[in-house]
């Protein structure tokens, strides 16, 4: 600092060792945590958790099971396959008696990029569920992450 | 280099003009045949290594480009650059300023571009992306061969640059900073997310973190690389040139101070907001605290490095540093003031949604919190300061200050009428409390200033400058001359004029008696007269004609 004359190298020292302290904390109290347990289905997020994991996975027929029949209709043709590197995570939910919004951030990560971080530029998203026969069903996914199965695509 | 001694020749060598124009061209051209070469012969290299992974493709047209970028530029580069290499062994060409622009600038280039290639493609593979990672490999390579060059020629001992020569090093630590710093705050911040995830019971689904945080990490150790070769292998950080010392006052503190305040202001805005509101909305804003307290280690880190690097500068680039940190806290304290105000005014208006009065003052607050301090550390207003080194500063704030208060106050009375001429709805305060904070802040900042100024020049008006001894006419007998100009040169610091007298009697006339003849003259050009034998004049010419 300009304003400190003294000992520049002790306060490199204090900042280095705070920075380690934090980085070898966090990646001890991240890596000792186990993968949770899946959320309950019988809940909007539940229902959500399941379909992006198939999604993320290239199961588009067991993705399209947690679709409102209207939805699976509507399955966006020209959307193309899900993004490599595509990371979502579950923020919020709001729940209504019929209908449920579950907000989730979708980033997609390029490596070759510095400055992107390893989130890349995070889009905030929402995907919109209707109560079914007693379960949620998604009626509206976000643009990133639709999962078309081969027979929308016949004329 | 120049003594200070000139003798009156003859015409200056005509065609100088086509000289300089002459090299711009030839380096110009160097410079596009370089560049065409490299990416032809990189195009080639990267069709080499992505051989393997090619399906088919359409038509040859993807190996032509490729191929005839390498024919034509690469024997044209190698030819252009012998001629040229043969005559740098002249002084003169070696001493060009377009030498030393034209490897500055491929330097440059070559460096921006091979890393680029090089610490992404590597980043690919480290984030596991296994089929596409040697994409663009070929491109770095090319390039980076092409910045080992002109290391080399740089490096040379008798026909690297002398104009110009410390931009490669100086710039090239700056890009190796801006990576280190990018890259490292991003893996942080990727660190203490995964954190604040776990400790909010959050889910996240699809690509691991710690793929994208390898990738980073290999772009901390290139950018780690670069910046370490740069700053301490070539020396970068002991360079005293004038580039050297606005990189390290603009980029080295400044914008590290930019980096580690605006970490520090939105981790205390996460906290404040954390503390005081309660509802469930504030994920937002944890989204961007991560980053932000990794922003505020690392920009630490980097700012007190070159703060110590500063110490082993001159005086004048330690007050221009200081200069500039009080002038980075004073934007972030005037526009937490602003910010303030506006939430002042905004509790008197009922608020149907959106960010609401106590956001904006929190926010505010953090802005001034962290702002002010500073800017009284670095600023020092109960000590006394030395005037002369300030007063550009003070009109230079005063002056933006100024120019912000005139936007204000035009958008204030932009609004202002539109209410009253019942174009718009809603309150009056409620359209105009944001100007209205900002014009307030800044109008402060700027009678604050202005009145320092003011006392400034009160206090020490400018010294009326002394008429110095600028040109001396010599005229003298024999070697004399010389000898005598030099002297002058050495005590006075003017320029002395020889003009040889044709009877060519030596003159025996001391130096001492000159100097002494020249002290007590007031003029700034004195007409000296020595010889024959101990003759001395010394004539005091006015500027004036007649």
């Amino acid at each position: 600092m300009t304003t400190k004359t003294a000992s520049p190298h002790r306060l490199t020292a204090i900042l280095l060792g705070v920075v380690g302290v934090l980085v070898l904390a966090s990646l001890v109290l991240v890596f000792s945590r186990g993968t949770p347990p899946p959320i309950d289905q019988a809940t909007p997020a539940g229902v959500v958790q399941r379909y992006v994991t198939a999604a993320l996975d290239g199961q588009r027929d067991a993705a399209a099971k947690y679709l409102t029949p209207k939805a699976q209709g509507e399955c966006d043709q020209y959307a193309g396959p899900i993004a490599t590197g595509t990371r979502v995570a579950l923020l919020s939910t709001i729940e209504h008696t019929d209908t449920a919004t579950v907000r989730v951030s979708v980033s997609v990560t390029d490596a070759r990029d510095p400055f992107g971080g390893p989130n890349g530029y995070p889009g905030d998203e929402a995907f919109e569920l209707s109560r079914v026969d007693d379960a949620w069903l998604i009626s509206f996914v976000p643009w990133q992450l639709h999962a078309c199965t081969l027979e929308e695509y016949t004329p | 280099m120049s003594t200070g001694v000139e003798t009156t020749s003859g015409p200056r060598p005509a065609g100088s003009a086509t000289t300089t124009l002459r090299r711009v061209i030839v380096y110009l051209l160097l410079f596009i045949v370089m560049a065409v070469a490299a990416t032809g012969v990189g195009g080639l290299l990267d069709r080499l290594f992505t051989e393997a992974d090619l399906l088919g493709e359409t038509g040859s047209s993807s190996l032509a480009l490729p191929l005839a970028l390498t024919l034509v530029g690469g024997p044209l580069a190698v030819l252009l650059f012998r001629a040229l290499w043969a005559r740098l062994n002249e002084p003169a060409e070696h001493r060009s300023a377009a030498w030393g622009l034209y490897v500055s600038g491929m330097y440059l280039l070559s460096l921006l571009v091979s890393t680029s290639y090089v610490f992404g493609s590597l980043a690919a593979l480290a984030a596991g992306e296994q089929g596409s990672w040697k994409n663009g490999l070929g491109y770095g390579l090319a390039w980076a061969s092409i910045w080992v060059w002109h290391r080399w020629m740089w490096a040379h001992p008798s026909r690297g640059p002398l104009s110009l020569s410390s931009i490669p090093p100086v710039l090239g630590s700056v890009l190796g900073l801006v990576l280190v710093v990018g890259a490292s705050v991003g893996l942080l911040g990727s660190i203490f997310e995964r954190v604040l995830e776990i400790s909010m019971s959050g889910t996240s689904l699809g690509t691991p973190w710690w793929l994208g945080a390898l990738g980073l990490l290999v772009w901390v150790a290139g950018g780690m690389l670069v910046w370490w070769w740069h700053w301490f292998h070539v020396a970068a950080a002991k360079y005293t040139s004038a580039l050297a010392n606005v990189a390290l006052v603009g980029i080295g503190i400044g914008a590290t101070a930019v980096v580690c305040l605006w970490g520090a202001g939105y981790v205390l805005y996460a906290l404040l907001r954390f503390l005081l509101e309660r509802d469930g909305v504030f994920s937002q804003v944890l989204g961007t605290a991560p980053l932000a307290l990794a922003a505020l280690l690392i920009g630490a880190l980097a700012w007190n490095h070159h703060g110590s690097v500063l110490a082993q500068r001159p005086g004048t680039v330690a007050l221009a540093a200081r200069l500039v940190i009080s002038a980075v806290a004073l934007a972030a304290a005037a526009s937490g003031l602003g910010v303030i105000i506006n939430a002042a005014l905004a509790v008197g208006t009922t608020n149907l949604g959106g960010t609401s009065a106590t956001t904006l003052l929190l926010a505010g607050i953090s802005s001034l919190a962290i702002g002010g301090p500073l800017w009284w550390l670095a600023w020092r207003p109960m000590h006394p300061a030395d005037p002369d080194g300030r007063r550009v500063y003070l009109v230079a704030v005063f002056g933006v200050s100024a120019l912000v208060a005139l936007i204000t106050l035009l958008v204030l009375g932009y609004r202002l009428l539109e209410r009253l001429l019942g174009d718009a709805p809603g309150g009056l305060l409620e359209h105009t409390r944001a100007p209205l904070g900002l014009l307030v802040a800044t109008v402060l900042v700027a009678a604050y200033h202005f009145g320092l100024w003011r006392h400034d020049r009160t206090l020490a008006p400018a010294p009326p400058s002394p008429t110095r001894l600028r040109l001396v006419t010599l005229v003298a007998g024999g070697g004399d001359g010389r000898e005598l100009a030099a002297e002058i040169t050495a005590r006075t610091g003017a320029r002395v004029t020889v003009l040889s007298r044709q009877d060519g009697h030596p003159g025996s006339v001391a130096p001492a008696r000159v100097l002494q003849a020249l002290d007590g003259l007031t003029a700034g050009h004195v007409l000296l007269l020595a010889g024959p034998g101990d003759r001395l004049e010394a004539i005091e010419l006015s500027t004036h004609p007649g």
